[in-house]
């Protein structure tokens, strides 16, 4: 293709030219990262438009101007339907990993499948959530916008050829991006891609995501407006004696998640095994039952934030509240789990006010003269609820801080959502994203595919020409092994060739330079005991852990731990660098 | 943790009456024995022995530092000896061994033992300190002149 060759052409020589000018080493990645930032602040714009047109054509055109009157209050039943069919028809024939609620999706490409995403993703997604959300679908904008904007990245990143892990790091950007674009919530991007996206808190992921999400923002702010995502007044925490009831809304917004979370998967069970029906029908039953629902709460409507809105400035019913938590789980539910594609978090952000708002008003009643307002317990609410469907406190606090505003709230806020977090990661291991990933595809844990870690054996990446050094080697000999190796440390090993501990570079160095003692010292006087040894027929999974557990760089081999005779040498490079091929091969690489 | 933290005046003996090298160093592990510092004597002995077996620790300068890292050992601790005659060590400048500090540990803590090693040889490259370390008469003005000495460096960790 006439455009690919040119960029790649275009890429050779900009390479050639950054080197030139001695520029900074990832200075071609945030380069790329600018792009991304770019591409998804329009995307999350055009999703806008999608959206807000689909809605204008069938609850304005349709709904008000063709058939006014009473008719148009019971065809709103039916626009979820239409919508969820559209979506049907469209994932069926085209792209089947559109639907659903996207981040899942996403942290999978980058967990298993080195970044890649395909480019379709994209345009599919954007189009499928705007006619799921613009038709009144149960569900947010921020799952769709997350997954364009992580297609865009990963499609910058296939069409410029950058390496796998460098492809994980643009998919993060775009991710941050979108996010940062929708809730005018640049830092909670950051935090969110960080945290939940890439689980990697390394300075040279921070740079590039932080540049998308600026620039994301700064286009969002332009096109759309740059108030905060609910306009609020300011709360605070009233009295100190507060925090335990905050502690306890943690706790009961945590059970609250898992009920969200364990609802969700199982509407999409009965959706997906127990409703015999062609695939493209399911959404539309989905909308049409979502659509039944909004009938009575038309608040339901994923497009609709007045009730989140009412909940915060605080007027609240407790039975209303009550009515609409649940109303807004099964509704959220149906649009999801049927197949419609839509984002948690706004959802999760609703459930989260009406419920704080409902323990806002007990409280208050109960301890007049400590509570602050049912409006900041909805605050604090929407925090409590997201980080328990997300087990992600940091992110979930800093949404909530930008998505309001309102900084003045911090320490409840803090103090509900890591309370949330924990009660709801005790009730249930998984969050209700990688619940997603866990079903459709293979455990990831830390980010890593456990499937690949406990399948695959050492035996076949050990390094049996490294060799180890002799307990009896002087401090010179030591040194001259440890200069022309690419390790950093070295099993010791005695005459008998049998394991006795290890070397490692940190060992030495406070010797190097004492000129009188390194010629006495003899590898038996630096080495240290061997914390883990490793044996062929030992997992890559189960070395990593060892390795990682005590902080060194290679483990030594032997035949078995009783007889300690040494093989060779396995290292954390080469367990990563097979680890990244094998998923590499379970990557579908097709488009 | 200095060096002095751990060399007590208890575990200085002026003067030791060894008549060679083997003999020198057993008297200082009985030595550290004597206040139940070293679990097993006979073992750590051996682990001394062998060690010295591999390469002298006579660094020069009618300085030895025999030294162990042994499970017999489970905490760190200097003793120090000083010889009115002199020993053979078979130091690298073949100079008679006057003073001898034995240095045991644990297995597990190489870096530390290395800066105790560290610690002791760079404490004995003054030679003003080992000259008037061989005038000493007893353990404490040994202890004095090495806390003294010691005041100049940073602490070990």
């Amino acid at each position: 293709m006439a455009f690919t060759s040119f960029v790649r052409a275009f890429h050779v020589k900009l390479l050639r030219a950054l080197y030139k000018i001695n520029a900074p080493k990832d200075f071609y990645l945030l380069f790329l990262a600018s792009i991304i930032g770019t591409l998804s602040g329009f995307g999350a714009y055009l999703l806008n438009l999608i959206i807000d047109g689909v809605k204008f054509g069938l609850f304005d055109f349709i709904g008000k101007d063709l058939f006014p009157g009473s008719i148009n209050n019971y065809l709103r039943i039916l626009f979820p339907a239409i919508g969820g069919l559209s979506v049907g028809l469209l994932t069926f024939y085209l792209s089947p990993e559109v639907k659903g609620h996207g981040i899942p999706g996403v942290m999978d490409a980058v967990a298993n499948k080195g970044g890649f995403i395909r480019r379709r993703v994209a345009l599919l997604t954007s189009i499928t959530s705007g006619l799921t959300l613009g038709s009144g679908g149960s569900a947010g904008k921020e799952g769709p916008i997350v997954q364009i904007g992580s297609a865009i990245g990963s499609g910058i990143g296939q069409l410029f050829r950058v390496s796998q892990q460098r492809l994980k790091i643009l998919a993060g950007c775009g991710a941050a991006a979108g996010l940062a674009a929708v809730f005018n919530a640049p830092i909670a991007g950051v935090v969110f891609a960080i945290e939940v996206i890439l689980a990697d808190f390394s300075l040279t992921v921070f740079t590039p995501i932080v540049i998308s999400s600026v620039i994301a923002t700064a286009i969002s702010r332009y096109m759309i407006g740059s108030s905060p995502f609910f306009a609020i007044p300011t709360y605070a925490l009233h009295s100190f004696s507060e925090l335990p009831l905050y502690m306890l809304m943690g706790f009961a917004g945590g059970v609250l998640s898992v009920i969200f979370i364990v609802t969700l998967y199982k509407v999409e069970d009965i959706f997906e095994d127990n409703l015999k029906l062609p695939i493209f029908i399911k959404p539309a039953i989905g909308g049409l039952l979502t659509g039944i629902i909004a009938y009575w709460f038309p608040e339901l409507y994923g497009f609709d934030d007045t009730a989140t809105h009412t909940a915060l400035v605080g007027r609240p019913e407790i039975l209303i509240l009550g009515i609409l938590i649940f109303a807004k789980i099964l509704a959220t539910s149906f649009t999801l789990g049927s197949g419609g594609t839509g984002g948690l978090f706004t959802p999760s952000l609703f459930i989260g006010a009406m419920f704080g708002a409902m323990f806002g008003t007990i409280v208050g009643h109960l301890f007049p003269d400590i509570a602050a307002p049912p409006g900041a317990y909805a605050l604090v609410g929407m925090g409590v609820i997201v980080a328990g469907t997300i087990h992600a406190p940091l992110s979930a606090l800093l949404i909530i801080f930008e998505v309001t505003a309102d900084y003045k709230i911090i320490l409840p806020l803090m103090l509900g959502t890591v309370t949330s977090t924990l009660v709801a990661r005790w009730l249930k291991k998984d969050s209700i994203y990688t619940m997603k990933i866990s079903l459709f595809s293979n455990r990831t844990v830390d980010g890593r595919n456990q499937d690949i870690l406990q399948t695959h054996h050492i035996q076949s990446i050990i390094n049996k020409n490294a060799m180890p050094i002799l307990n009896k080697a002087s401090f010179d000999e030591i040194l001259s092994t440890l200069m022309s190796s690419r390790y950093n440390s070295f099993p010791v090993v005695n005459s008998g060739n049998k394991v006795i501990g290890v070397i490692a570079m940190r060992d030495i160095r406070p010797v190097l330079f004492d000129r009188e003692l390194a010629p006495l010292l003899l590898a038996t006087d630096v080495m240290s005991e061997n914390i883990f040894v490793a044996h062929p027929q030992e997992t890559l999974g189960s070395a990593l852990d060892k390795m990682e557990i005590s902080d060194s760089e290679i483990l030594p081999v032997v035949d078995t731990t009783e007889t300690m005779n040494y093989i060779g040498v396995i290292s954390r490079e080469d367990i990563i660098k097979q680890y990244r091929k094998e998923s590499l091969l379970m990557t579908d690489q097709k488009d | 943790m200095r060096l002095t933290d751990i060399l007590l005046n208890d575990y200085i003996k002026i003067p030791i009456d060894a008549k060679d090298r083997d003999e020198a160093i057993k008297e200082l592990v009985m030595l550290l024995g004597q206040f139940n510092i070293i679990d097993d004597t006979d073992q750590a002995y051996k682990a001394v022995l062998d060690r010295e077996k591999i390469m002298t620790t006579g660094v020069g300068n009618g300085i030895a530092i025999p030294h162990c890292k042994d499970s017999s050992c489970p905490n760190f601790a200097v003793a120090m000896g000083v010889h009115t005659k002199g020993l053979n060590f078979e130091s690298i400048d073949k100079k008679d061994v006057r003073i001898v500090f034995l240095l045991v540990g644990p297995e597990n803590n190489p870096g530390l033992h290395i800066k105790l090693l560290s610690r002791i040889s760079r404490l004995m490259s003054n030679e003003d300190l080992r000259d008037e370390l061989l005038e000493c008469k007893t353990a404490d003005e040994a202890l004095n002149l090495l806390q003294e000495e010691e005041n100049y460096y940073f602490d070990l960790d």
